[in-house]
């Protein structure tokens, strides 16, 4: 790991370098126009610095991106992984629901996450955070994400958190270079390659749900989960933000996200918001949901809810 | 006493929600499979350095004359059950008659395979919210034009006999230094 970790603070950081541009200028605009200049560094090669923005690029320049990520995947993790765009789906918008009264705060969640998305197995990081509460209070900020004890304690009860995929995202609108933005069906996501790493997004989530690779992310090579999308789960660079994608990679092909998948006690309800017969509508209409921070305005596309 | 006759049928009993009319009418490509765990209706006996599940009728042959009702009456098999249900008595659930086959409160049998149906007819709310997903869980795809769905059988995640969802140990914790400040301050 330190050999990597040298080589990338050696030369002066191009995010770094850009986020004091952008500082001095204070012009989203500016720092937009001039990002492939002032992110110049010795390692990155031509065509990385050549990349457009995400929207601007063709169907070919981003199978020739797709396919050098693949490459520099092999070359730097040793997997052999394979990486798509996949785009949202017609008609869909997609919602999630968490049952609060079935929750009982195993991490299995988490756990999934760290797996399915490629976290960095150091920090053991993860797009979910579960947090303990105390019976009676309902604001997270007060809650112990660490703890480490036979669950669910006596009078404790557990709230996962992870990117509630805000309407109104305060992330989206505090990116300097729009590195990140929320699609049709809901989904905000983060363009890894094009993000700056100036942390504001991280700063104006209510939520504390994005995540900032400070390092390298290190995976040992037997257990990277090669089935990864542009926009999701694969290999995210030193100095990029990251978050909860909703497992779009799974998701827009129909499947089931991990977290679900992997909760023993069946409290995640996930599904398409568009579809009257789904059942995330039906929670939606037979369970008093409630979504976290209400009055920040940010809209999520995230409930939670208690039995009766 | 016992002239064994193994039930060495497939483990995993599967049961079409659409035959149960348990979930609602879906007009979609691929289904939902409820997969139980265990082979229901069996009992789990060491035989060597094999597990069998053997079908309950193999050893209740005949009606007892006195049966236990309640676990503190076991005295001579099943005493290691672990009973937490209320105050059922076995008669509640299992048909006195025919032990290969459950029995419903108005006396009509149910075969295990079945087994939703028993517990529907006591938790009402459960099996609603379970028939529209928001209880029991389930995996594979939220689009059923895309790809099938299993669901998990109540039994999987209740012991009929000690029903309440056991505790465990969780994953572990994140081990970043970067939460926010307030919550590092609460751990301490
Ligand atoms: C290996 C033999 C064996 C098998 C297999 C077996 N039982 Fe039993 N069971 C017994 C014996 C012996 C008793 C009497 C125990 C006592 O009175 O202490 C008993 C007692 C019971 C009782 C208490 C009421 C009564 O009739 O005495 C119930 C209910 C019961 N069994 C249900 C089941 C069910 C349901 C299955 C299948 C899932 C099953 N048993 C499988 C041997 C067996
Ligand atoms: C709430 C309903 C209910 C009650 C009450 C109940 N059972 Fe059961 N029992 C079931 C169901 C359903 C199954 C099949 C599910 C399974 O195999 O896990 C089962 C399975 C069994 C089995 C085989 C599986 C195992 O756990 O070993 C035995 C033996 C058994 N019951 C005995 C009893 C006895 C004895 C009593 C009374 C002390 C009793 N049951 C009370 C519903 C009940
Ligand atoms: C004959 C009615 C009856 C049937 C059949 C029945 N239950 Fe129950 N169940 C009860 C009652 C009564 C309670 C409440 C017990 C209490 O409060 O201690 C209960 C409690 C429970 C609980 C909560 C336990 C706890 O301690 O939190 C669960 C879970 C449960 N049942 C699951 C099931 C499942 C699964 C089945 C089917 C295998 C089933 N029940 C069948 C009557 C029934
Ligand atoms: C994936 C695991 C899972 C499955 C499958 C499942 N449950 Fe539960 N169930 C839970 C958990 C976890 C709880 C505890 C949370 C709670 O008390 O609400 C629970 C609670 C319950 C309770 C107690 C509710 C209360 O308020 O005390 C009942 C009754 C119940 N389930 C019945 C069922 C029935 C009936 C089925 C099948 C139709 C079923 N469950 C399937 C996980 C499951």
């Amino acid at each position: 790991m330190s050999d990597s970790e040298t080589k990338e603070t050696a030369g002066i950081s191009r995010r770094t370098m850009l986020k004091a541009g952008g500082a001095t200028l204070g012009a989203a605009a500016f720092a937009r126009a001039f990002a492939p200049l002032t992110e110049w560094k010795p390692t990155t090669s031509v065509d990385d610095f050549l990349q457009k923005h995400y929207k601007e690029m063709s169907k070919t320049d981003m199978d020739s991106v797709l396919r050098r990520l693949e490459v520099e995947t092999k070359e730097n993790y040793g997997a052999d992984v394979s990486i798509e765009d996949v785009k949202p789906l017609d008609g869909v918008k997609f919602g999630y629901a968490l049952n609060l009264s079935a929750c009982i705060g195993c991490r299995k969640c988490a756990d999934a996450c760290h797996k399915e998305n490629n976290h960095d197995r150091a920090t053991n990081n993860s797009y979910i955070r579960v947090f303990e509460m105390e019976q009676g209070s309902i604001n997270f900020e007060h809650g112990n994400a660490t703890y480490d004890h036979e669950v669910p304690a006596d009078g404790k009860y557990y709230m996962p958190v992870q990117c509630q995929q805000c309407d109104n995202p305060p992330c989206v609108k505090v990116c300097p270079v729009e590195a990140t933005w929320k699609e049709k069906d809901g989904i905000v996501v983060v363009d890894y390659d094009w993000c700056i790493g100036c942390r504001y997004c991280e700063a104006a989530c209510p939520y504390h749900a994005r995540r900032f690779n400070w390092k390298k992310p290190e995976v040992p090579a037997e257990e990277i989960n090669p089935v990864q999308a542009y926009l999701a789960n694969r290999m995210r660079p030193q100095g990029t933000m990251e978050k909860c994608h909703f497992c779009l990679h799974r998701t827009r092909k129909g499947r089931m996200p991990a977290c679900l998948e992997a909760c023993p006690t069946g409290a995640r309800v996930f599904g398409n918001l568009l579809d009257p017969e789904s059942e995330i509508r039906w929670v939606l209409a037979n369970k008093r949901v409630f979504v976290l921070k209400e009055d920040v305005g940010t809209v999520p596309s995230f409930f939670y809810f208690f039995d009766q | 006493m016992m002239a064994v006759t193994l039930g060495c049928q497939d483990f995993s009993s599967k049961v079409d929600v659409t035959e149960l009319s348990s979930e609602p009418e879906q007009k979609t490509v691929h289904n939902t499979q409820i997969v139980s765990s265990r082979n229901l209706g069996t009992l789990e006996v060491q035989l060597g350095d094999r597990t069998e599940g053997v079908r309950c009728g193999v050893c209740h042959t005949t009606t007892n004359e006195s049966p236990a009702n309640r676990p503190d009456e076991l005295t001579e098999f099943h005493t290691e059950m672990e009973f937490g249900h209320g105050d059922l008595t076995c008669n509640a659930c299992h048909n006195p008659e025919d032990r290969d086959q459950l029995r419903l409160a108005d006396g009509r049998s149910l075969a295990f395979e079945n087994t939703l149906l028993l517990c529907a007819q006591c938790h009402g709310p459960q099996m609603r919210d379970y028939r529209r997903g928001a209880h029991g869980g389930m995996k594979g795809h939220w689009d059923l034009n895309k790809g099938p769905r299993t669901r998990n059988h109540c039994v999987n995640c209740h012991d009929p006999h000690d029903p309440a969802f056991p505790k465990m140990f969780p994953a572990p914790p994140p081990r970043d230094r970067l939460m926010p400040k307030k919550k590092e301050e609460a751990d301490h």
